[in-house]
């Protein structure tokens, strides 16, 4: 990754162009051709630098209900609970930490109901019943873009 | 939303692919023309439907970061100053007050992203502008999954 890389990346986390030719906009304000441009997103793209690019939409907006789930976890079960949390769908994180509550997870649903429900069959699947479910009660920020 | 909304969500809620015109690759798989396809996309961001358009990185492939979830002990009265001011740090990707509490009382949580190296520093000068001195840092070992939720693809919900 150079320098220019980097411009680009600055400029594409933040807003992709929505119009006929992305790259050429891009290569501009970064000062390079629409084809370099192109060519190197491509490229990162290809080396995994670049997940995707595409639309973030947003949950609430939607009207979906989000959450965030501790779980406390006996070692030798962890991977165990960790395949069946992460075959739903509406899984989009999921880490082990460094406290007793190990495995940190967020669910998205179309509603609390479901949230709870999903919950619940969790913890009947795998016989882990401390699972902690604590939905937002106010956003202060989402941004997950940095200066490089 | 329309049908047509909901055709160009699903389309773009992935990645947007390899062409290089890509609106006009997305007109044709949604069997209308680059113009319409634009303005929905423009129509869904003003709505606030869509947050952004844009590039979602790896963060440890772009060679930023490690991730910490640190998670502050708040008296109700002053979270709406603790959350405000942790939310102007860039280092701060994600900042919510969430409700049952953690431990009955960690109620602010803050994803942060930076160098393991300047983590704890970075925590502590936070900590001190704060004036909240109980917190944890939750580091993330292992991650198990990390991926953009799909509201539309699965067919499921729309």
């Amino acid at each position: 990754m150079d320098e220019i890389d980097r411009r680009i990346l600055n400029i594409i986390q933040d807003d992709f162009p929505v119009e006929p030719d992305p790259y050429a906009a891009i290569g501009e304000k970064a000062g390079i051709g629409e084809d370099e441009a192109y060519r190197r997103i491509m490229r990162m793209k290809e080396e995994g630098i670049i997940r995707r690019i595409g639309a973030v939409f947003d949950r609430e907006k939607l009207g979906y209900a989000g959450t965030l789930c501790a779980a406390r976890v006996p070692e030798d079960r962890v991977n165990s609970f960790v395949s069946a949390v992460n075959a739903y769908p509406g899984i989009t994180h999921n880490y082990r930490r460094n406290h007793d509550y190990n495995i940190w997870f967020t669910l998205i649903a179309p509603g609390r109901e479901e949230i709870e429900r999903i919950i619940a069959e969790i913890a009947a699947q795998t016989g882990i019943s401390d699972i902690l479910d604590m939905p937002a009660c106010r956003t202060f920020k989402i941004k997950a873009t940095f200066e490089l | 939303m329309t049908d047509l909304e909901i055709k160009v969500a699903k389309a773009i809620e992935g990645d947007i692919g390899a062409e290089k015109y890509p609106f006009r690759k997305l007109a044709d798989i949604c069997e209308t023309d680059e113009a319409a396809i634009l303005l929905i996309i423009k129509k869904l961001r003003v709505e606030g439907k869509i947050r952004r358009f844009c590039a979602v990185l790896r963060h440890r492939h772009a060679g930023v970061v490690e991730n910490a979830l640190v998670i502050w002990a708040v008296p109700p009265e002053q979270c709406e100053r603790v959350g405000t001011i942790l939310s102007a740090y860039g280092e701060v990707t994600h900042c919510y007050q969430r409700n049952p509490p953690f431990e009955q009382k960690f109620n602010i949580f803050s994803m942060i992203h930076c160098t393991k190296k300047s983590l704890k520093q970075f925590i502590e000068t936070v900590s001190k502008k704060l004036d909240i001195f109980e917190f944890r840092i939750l580091a993330s070992e292992q991650e198990f999954k990390k991926k953009s939720m799909e509201y539309f693809s699965d067919g499921q919900y729309f």
